[in-house]
Formats: C-alpha cells, structure tokens, sequence
C-alpha cells in the first residue's frame, strides 16, 4: 500500500516536473535570461571590478562575497552540530574502526602513499594559488587537501592522522581563516564601498585591481585552509568510536 | 513539437529524473543510510540542473583571455553558486552521518520501522 503511493506520487511529481522542462527555453541558447540579464556585466568588467581573470573567483568572492561568507559560517555551523552530536567530550579515548579492520595495509600501497602525499599537497596549493588566473581556487584545493588527509587515513589509521594534525592546531586553523575572511571583507567598507569590493577613492583604478587581486590571493588562501581543515575535522569527528569495551585507547 | 523542446533540453530532463528517482528512494526507505543516499541524488540533480542553466553553445570556461571576447563565455555564476555549494552539502552529509550514527547507538538499528516496532 505505501509502495504504490510512493510510486504514485513520485509518478505525479515526475510528470510535473518533465512538464516544466518542455516549457524552458532551450539549453545553450545565448538569448536566455539567465545569460542575459547580470552576467554580461560579470563577463566584460569581471577582471577590472574584481582583480582576477578567473571570473568564477570574482563572483565568488567579489561579487556575491556576503554569500560566500554564510557558506563557510554554515560550514563550521556544521562542524559544530556534528561535534554537539557526536560528543566532543570523548576526543580522548577515541579508537579508529580502520585500525581494527583485519585486512592490514600492505607495504607497498603504505609506500605508495608516502610517495604521493606531498604531491597532493603541492597539486592544492598550486591550485589555490594559482585559481585567481586559471580554474582553480580555494574550494577546490581545500577538497583536494582534505582528499589527501583522507587517503594518510585510511593508510596509515586514525591515530597516527591525528598525531600529525592535532585538535588543537585545527582549531587555531579554523578560527584563523574565518576570522581572517571576515576582516578582510570588513576592511573593503573603509572606502565607503560594500563588503569585499574596496573601492578606495584616493588610489586610481589600476591600484585598486592590483589591491583587489592582492585581497583575492588572502581570500583565497583562507579559503582553502578552512576547507580543508574542516574536511580533516569531520572525518576524524566521524572516525571516533565510543568504547563499547571498556578498555579505553588513549591515541 | 513536445519531443523536440525535450531533446533540447536532455540534461534538464535527465535532472528531473534523478530527482525523481532521490525523492522516491527518500520515501520508500526506512534505512536511515539509504535515505541519506537519495538525499543526495536529489541534491546531486539540482547541481546538475544548475550547472546546465548556464551552459552555452561553443562556448568557453569564464576565465578572461586577452583578445577574445566576453560574450563567448559560460554563465560564470551557476558555477560560482555550485562550487560552494557542493562543499555544503559536503558538510550537511557529514552531519545527517553523525545522526544516523547518534540513532544507531540509540536503537541498536538504522531502520525506522524496526526502531519504532522496538519502542512499542
């Protein structure tokens, strides 16, 4: 009975839907409202406005910088909530379920790891760097740390991650970086401009860009540094085990 | 004339149909894990659905090339807007986990009925 409802409702909701898409205009039509109301300004003043050429950048971190600003306060909103959920209180008695899997890492893909770790390093900050002039930029390098920290994990188990990023330094990381994104968009108002734009009339345009880029670069890096943090912090927050056998494991 | 605007539209439609199909995976499960998943699929389609609103004909990754001109470039803030966005739903997965795992000590299982059977 609830099997046919579901497919029922489900059956309703899937025509509906395929019903909208015949009435959209056509995929990749330049003429569409959505590629032609803000987004040529975006396009032709993006790199002067927001001192990047990467224009995905510029709107994320220029033009719609309030927005990119509640993400990474949602972000750690929900570190925090899997911290209350998951207790904070028990970090110290935690035990990994990797370093009790059966199945041991061998030599080689523990090897295998080493190896590649510093090149995964180098790949995200190349590309947190490198985003204000080519794809790229603090997100994506963030994910591909956090990638790598995950990859150290599952090698090398859980104790031994977090002797080399320890709770506390992640803390001090995390409240670096959101702290340092909101005085840095906090110092593009002095000028009287909006948030994150720095608009400063006594300096002319071309040191504006160069100062936009500069602030860019810092965003950025902030970015990345909390992104990756974070994806540290909730694999580890989630690889914590309570003890269901007494014997406490002090990592 | 219907078949047409759809064959145009092909990656709005396939959207629409993992959403779909998240939706029903949502309701007709009572594994908190499987429900997590199609959670996911549905987010998943409105990233894919997004992404594809600001695609363009030949057109070029929005990043600025002296010489060419601004007109051929995707819709940057489609792009913008998913990028952090995949990031959120990052997190918010990892949390919806937590709970899970917060209900499994509870209860013993991740299925609903069996939870709600075991408190009767």
């Amino acid at each position: 009975m609830r099997k046919v409802l579901a497919v029922l409702c489900t059956c309703a909701l899937a025509v509906l839907l395929i019903y909208v898409v015949t009435l959209l205009p056509a995929m990749g039509d330049p003429d569409n409202p959505t590629n032609s109301n803000v987004v040529p300004r975006y396009l032709e003043q993006g790199e002067q406005e927001a001192g990047t050429r990467n224009i995905v950048a510029g709107v994320v971190f220029n033009y719609r910088g309030y927005d990119t600003m509640g993400e990474v306060a949602i972000f750690s909103a929900a570190l925090a909530g899997i911290f209350a959920v998951l207790g904070a209180g028990r970090r110290k008695i935690g035990r990994a379920f990797i370093d009790e899997s059966r199945v041991k890492f061998s030599f080689v893909s523990g090897t295998a790891v080493v190896l590649v770790m510093p090149l995964i390093i180098l790949f995200s900050i190349y590309v947190i760097f490198y985003g204000t002039d080519s794809p790229g930029g603090g997100f994506q390098g963030g994910a591909a740390i956090g990638a790598g920290v995950m990859l150290f994990t599952a090698a090398f188990g859980f104790c031994r991650a977090q002797e080399r990023i320890p709770h506390h330094v992640r803390i001090i990381l995390e409240s670096t970086a959101i702290g340092g994104f909101f005085l840095v968009g906090t110092a593009g108002v002095i000028g009287g401009a909006n948030f994150l734009t720095y608009a400063i009339p006594s300096l002319s345009a071309q040191s504006q860009t160069a100062l936009r880029a500069a602030m860019l670069l810092i965003l950025q890096f902030g970015i990345g540094i909390k992104v990756g943090v974070i994806c540290t912090s909730i694999l580890f927050a989630l690889l914590r085990e309570e003890e269901t056998d007494g014997v406490e494991h002090a990592c | 004339m219907v078949w047409n605007t759809l064959a145009d539209n092909i990656n709005y439609a396939v959207a629409m149909v993992l959403f779909c199909i998240g939706f029903y995976t949502l309701i007709i499960r009572s594994n908190l894990i499987k429900k997590i998943i199609g959670l996911m699929v549905m987010q998943v389609s409105v990233f894919f659905f997004l992404v594809s609103v600001g695609y363009l004909d030949a057109g070029r990754a929005p990043i600025v090339v002296p010489g060419e001109p601004p007109s051929a470039m995707v819709n940057p803030l489609p792009q913008a807007m998913i990028l952090t966005a995949i990031v959120i739903a990052v997190s918010t997965t990892a949390l919806f986990l937590s709970l899970a795992l917060r209900f499994y000590r509870h209860y013993g299982t991740l299925d609903m009925d069996k939870a709600k059977e075991d408190q009767r």
